[in-house]
């Protein structure tokens, strides 16, 4: 398992546990709040805030079929989990983009659950990676 | 420099806030296209813009075209923010008016470079601005007394006249001519010549209101408009002027020399259908009376037929200013 670095043995768990590509990119994520922790935990918690309803709404537009509402649901995710460094999480909202974008909905459910799974990971990982920053 | 962020999306705001104030700029935030709108109609607007492409009701997009639709404004830089990346989607961007455009997540490094780019380019834009008003200062105003020239002048009589007649008031005219100017540049050069002039233009400007209007119409003539002045008003505006331009000598370089001025005016009201090269004509002849009449006077024209019903050749006399 390679993580792309900064990881300390309690990432090392997270990982073990879901093979694959890290739910959270720390060099990216560190590299794009300039380093300063006390940021990032504030962006996490905007995240916190605002993602559960977020997903909520992305769910509604799944159940009424509405691609539009899809489209924008999941790129707002998208934006955020890109500027977090989730990659995983972020690149199912895409795909979830792309559905909504093609008016393509049948999968769009599973890929949903999948979402909330990798934001479940990537919220994890941040919060270690904050550990100790004031909010 | 102020630059607006318009996201809707709240981590990469927040994240773009923080970052351009470390930066030093003064940020303007908004979360919507509509609000980003908002913000661009206030007076001193932001010139830098980072806009999302991807807002609900106005985009990205629809502020890019809006800003760029014809109108009087300041340029600003525009900067999409997109996670499009393909060709025909910035090709769009860049139709409707963007100057730039980064992906995001947007790399630190990436944006201060770009937003340094529109940064010169605002820079450029302020320099042809400025280059532009002093040209236009300039083919409008009397280098030597900084007044308006003739043409900035009579540009602006044109446009008051047609303003004055759709709202119903008028515009007292006056055509000034400086006395015994030749006499002044006869024995003490076109130096000395200058410094008269220039104190003719002051106290000219000094003796009206702040939004009247005083030209050099040319040699040592000059024309004032006074704006909204009520016509039965006239004589005496006139008169005030020329009193108060004949207050007292001119300290010169070369001594003091004595300064007063001939005047010819009218009130555009009294004369409905003539234009303004008639006006310059008559206001030139009351002027020439006030010459003849002996210098440091008024004259006002009067219409032809206000000066039919006058029957006592008495009412015609001229005003005669105390010396």
């Amino acid at each position: 398992m390679i993580k792309s670095s900064n990881q300390g043995p309690r990432n090392s768990v997270v990982a073990d546990e879901t093979p694959g590509e890290p739910a959270l990119d720390h060099v990216a994520v560190l590299q794009r709040v300039g380093g300063d922790r006390q940021l990032l935990a504030e962006l996490a918690k905007v995240f916190r805030q605002h993602c559960p309803k977020q997903l909520i709404d992305l769910r509604e537009a799944i159940v009424a079929g509405d691609p539009r509402g899809v489209e924008h649901m999941a790129h707002a995710l998208r934006g955020a989990l890109s500027n977090l460094g989730a990659g995983p999480a972020s690149k199912s909202a895409m795909r979830l983009e792309e559905m909504g974008r093609n008016a393509s909905l049948a999968e769009a459910e599973d890929e949903r659950v999948a979402l909330e799974r990798e934001i479940a990971r990537a919220e994890t990982e941040l919060a270690e990676l904050c550990h100790g920053a004031q909010q | 420099m102020k630059i607006l962020i318009a996201e809707d999306e709240v981590v990469s705001r927040r994240l773009l806030c923080s970052f351009l104030e470390k930066e030093g700029y003064e940020v303007v935030v908004t979360g919507s296209g509509q609000e980003a709108w908002d913000a661009l109609q206030r007076p001193a607007p932001p010139r830098l813009a980072l806009l999302d492409w991807m807002m609900p009701e106005i985009d990205g997009l629809e502020i890019c075209r809006r800003l760029r639709s014809p109108g009087e404004r300041a340029y600003t830089f525009i900067l999409l923010l997109t996670s499009r990346d393909n060709k025909a989607d910035l090709i769009r961007g860049f139709e409707a008016g963007a100057d730039d455009y980064l992906t995001k997540p947007f790399d630190p490094e990436e944006l201060k470079a770009r937003l340094r780019a529109g940064l010169r380019i605002l820079k450029l834009e302020d320099q042809l601005v400025t280059a532009r008003e002093e040209m236009h200062f300039k083919a409008t105003h009397d280098t030597l007394t900084t007044v308006w020239n003739r043409a900035g002048i009579l540009d602006i009589f044109k446009r008051e006249l047609a303003r004055s007649r759709r709202e119903g008031s008028s515009i007292t005219v006056i055509m000034g001519d400086l006395d015994h100017f030749k006499e002044v540049n006869d024995a003490h050069g076109h130096l000395t010549g200058d410094q008269v002039l220039q104190e003719a233009a002051r106290r000219l400007v000094a003796s009206v209101r702040s939004y009247d209007i005083v030209g050099r119409f040319g040699g040592e003539e000059f024309l004032v408009l006074l704006l909204g002045c009520d016509r039965l008003r006239t004589g005496d505006r006139a008169e005030h002027i020329r009193a108060a331009f004949a207050c007292g000598e001119f300290t010169s370089s070369v001594g003091n020399i004595p300064l007063t001025i001939s005047l010819g005016a009218l009130a555009t009201a009294d004369w409905p259908s003539r234009d303004v090269e008639e006006f310059l004509r008559e206001v030139d002849l009351a002027l020439y009376r006030a010459k003849a009449g002996g210098r440091n006077r008024t004259e006002v024209a009067i219409p032809p037929q206000a000066a039919a019903i006058l029957v006592a050749p008495g009412i015609l006399s001229s005003r005669r200013g105390s010396r």
